[in-house]
């Protein structure tokens, strides 16, 4: 499904070059759990955002389903990133102004879903992650918990092919980041494919595959126990 | 399109209410001042032209010495050297090829009404009053010779019989509600030149002219005011010796013309007994007419040149009325200028003002680009959802600066009498400042599409 071949990220900062990435080569098939792994300021996040289509590479290859990513205009990058892709943030990244409903209904705007059926389907989207009885709260009125499940659901709106989830858990308790995970794991299940960033080894190793990050280079890739 | 996006801006916009409805304020005031400056450069561009395309503007006057003196010493006027100028200079029309017309002006005042009332004697009416003579005056007339007799020879007595006359030709016409008339004695060619035209009767030509025949033109606001009933045509005046017969009424021209009278000069007529201003023999100026303006100055030095060799150097004076309408007009130009740049700069500053707040809203809200560019916004529909709004601040304040505009064009007509509305210019001065105004805020809304989401997402 993707095909990196020495994707490389250079920051030019005068005197400085940050190699964020530094020719990474990897492959993402399609059904695939892959944990990212690595010590903070690795390029872990770098990489997600070069995978999301939300940054561009300085070097190297990126083939989506065997087109060559750098060749897509923007107007056809953004129809990617609405109908294949699905992002999670650590942050949750809701829309203050708009309340959960809304926020699962946004992508679907863009997908030409029209708003009848795109507000059926964001309220079906979000009963699944349990929140029936939070279709009108605002984010600010929520748990981080909550928060992500609607993040989640925004995810899923158009139902993607991939899921970049850049440390969905890093800013809950365990407890809650556990029930975020069995989440991702069901829809694994159901056949999509996940790339998620952790700092936390027991989630990694639910993964079919880890990828150790370091440096900007791929350290070690590791198979996981899920497979 | 419009998605749950539109609805964060318009909450945004909502929550923002103040700084939307102050931008909005900075744009009508920027819109306003430039639309009113222009519909005021337009309309004073307009008058300028106009004004100058007026007839009096293709005309030179010639005048004598003692004419153009007598304000500052009036003592000259009867001085030996006096030269009048009469209806045979016209002549120099023919001679001066430049010079395509002209006339003879006499200013003149025409006081109404019995004269023998007013100088107490003969046959004034027994009530002895200013009023013209009434019906009671008949028998007087009938026996000319009963009246009581002042010391009287053969000079006195025909006058006494030709003011007998006029009693009775005046008899039956109503009494005219206004004292003194103030207006001139021109040549026929005066209305053609002018380009004057009756709305009622006609005007007088050079063979009533020459007839002497006491005709008077009268301008359209004394026709409509002299007397009573408002109607002029046809009606007698009485001044002084002389009986005069409204014979047309000028159409309307919204210039002191309204207010005046005109009648035949008289060719060769002595003035001596001319109302009791007395003495009005030379107080005659020419009027040439040349046909392109841009001669006007070789054709006044012709005419100086040939009054010269008639009267002698010196003897008359020349003036161009256009010169000093153009000089008006040319600093009313700069004027306009000096408006017109102040407009502007009020338009820039309120327009740069907006465009930087509105980069600082566009920049402040970076994580938002971000996220909506994740969830599948292109730069097309980022610069969209910018521009809209700075759409809604800029037709809304287009909207209040026309209002702004015609309220400012408004009170610069009450205040200053000038008609300082243009339809035209208002259009054109919103066009303006609406495009710099959009062009302006375009530039945020690019700059937002242009946010690369990767950044905006590492800000918090
Ligand atoms: N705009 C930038 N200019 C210069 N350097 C940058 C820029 N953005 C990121 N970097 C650098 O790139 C490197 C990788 O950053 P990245 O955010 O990918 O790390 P990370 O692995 O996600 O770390 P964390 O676990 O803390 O999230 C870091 O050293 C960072 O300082
Ligand atoms: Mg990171």
């Amino acid at each position: 499904m993707i095909e990196l071949v020495n994707i490389e990220k250079h920051y030019d900062l005068g005197e400085m070059k940050v190699k964020a990435l530094d020719g990474i080569s990897l492959t993402i098939n399609r059904g695939d759990f892959v944990a990212v792994m690595g010590p903070s300021g690795s390029g872990k996040s770098t990489l997600m955002n070069i995978v999301g289509l939300l940054d561009s590479s300085t070097g190297g290859t990126y083939k989506l389903e065997g087109y060559e990513i750098h060749d897509l205009s923007d107007k056809e990058q953004a129809r990617i990133r609405n109908r294949h892709f699905g992002f999670i943030f650590q942050s949750f990244n809701l829309f203050p102004e708009l309340n959960a409903l809304e926020n699962v209904m946004l992508p679907m705007g863009y997908a030409g879903v029209s708003p009848t059926e795109r507000k059926n389907r964001a309220a079906e989207l979000l009963d699944q992650v349990g929140l029936s009885h939070r279709l009108y709260h605002y984010p600010t009125m929520m748990s981080g918990g909550e928060q992500q499940r609607v993040a989640i659901a925004r995810a899923l709106s158009n139902r993607p092919d991939l899921i970049i989830a850049d440390e969905p858990t890093g800013n809950l308790p365990s407890d809650k980041g556990k029930e975020i995970l069995d989440t991702l794991i069901n829809l694994n299940r159901e056949g999509v494919t996940i790339m998620m960033v952790t700092h936390n080894d027991d989630q990694g190793a639910l993964a079919h595959r880890q990828i150790h990050i370091r440096d900007g280079k791929v350290a070690q890739v590791r198979e996981g126990a899920l497979k | 399109m419009r998605g749950e996006d539109n609805r964060i801006m318009t909450r945004e916009m909502e929550k923002k209410l103040v700084e939307t409805l102050l931008l909005i304020l900075a744009v009508a005031l920027g819109v306003g001042v430039a639309a009113a400056g222009f519909s005021l450069a337009t309309t004073a561009g307009i008058r300028s032209a106009q004004e100058l395309a007026l007839p009096q503007y293709r005309e030179i006057a010639v005048s004598t010495r003692t004419e153009a003196e007598d304000f500052d010493s009036p003592a000259q006027m009867g001085s030996d050297e006096t030269v009048t100028l009469t209806i045979a200079d016209l002549a120099a029309v023919e001679e001066i090829p430049d010079v395509t017309g002209g006339f003879i002006m006499q200013e003149d005042n025409y006081r109404l009404g019995n004269p023998m009332s007013r100088f107490g004697g003969g046959q004034s009416p027994p009530d002895g009053g200013g009023a013209p003579p009434e019906g009671d005056m008949a028998p007087g007339e009938d026996q000319p010779a009963d009246a009581p007799a002042p010391p009287q020879d053969d000079r006195f007595a025909s006058m006494q019989e030709a003011m007998a006359e006029m009693n009775a030709e005046m008899e039956n016409e109503p009494e005219p509600i206004i004292e003194e008339l103030h207006g001139y004695a021109v040549s026929a060619d005066f209305f053609t030149i002018r380009g004057l035209y009756t709305e009622e009767g006609s005007l007088f030509t050079e063979s009533d002219m020459e007839n002497q025949r006491p005709l008077m033109v009268v301008g359209s606001e004394i026709a409509a005011t002299i007397f009573e009933d408002g109607i002029a045509l046809g009606r007698k005046l009485q001044v002084f010796d002389k009986i005069y017969t409204i014979s047309g009424v000028l159409e309307e021209t919204g210039t002191e013309i309204d207010r005046r009278v005109f009648t035949p000069l008289q060719v060769g007529a002595t003035m001596m007994m001319r109302g009791p201003g007395g003495f009005h023999g030379d107080s005659s100026v020419l009027y040439f007419s040349v046909g392109d303006t841009a001669h006007l100055n070789r054709a006044a030095d012709q005419l100086l040149t040939w009054f010269n060799a008639e009267y002698g150097e010196g003897a008359v004076n020349l003036n161009i009325p256009r010169t000093e309408a153009a000089e008006a007009a040319d600093r009313n130009g700069r004027l306009i200028t000096l408006i017109m740049f102040l407009a502007m700069a009020g338009l820039m500053i309120a327009s740069v003002n907006v465009s930087n707040i509105l980069m600082g809203r566009a920049m402040r809200r970076e994580k938002m680009v971000g996220i909506l560019k994740a969830l599948g916004a292109s730069r097309k529909r980022i610069f969209r959802l910018f521009f809209e709004e700075a759409l809604v601040i800029g037709i809304g304040g287009s909207l209040l600066g026309v209002l702004l505009s015609l309220a400012i064009t408004r009170i610069m007509t009450l205040s200053m009498g000038l008609e300082a509305f243009s339809a035209a210019g208002v259009a054109g001065g919103i066009l303006l400042a609406l495009a710099i105004t959009l062009g302006l805020t375009l530039y945020p809304a690019f700059q937002a599409s242009r946010i690369e989401a990767a950044q905006a997402m590492r800000t918090e």
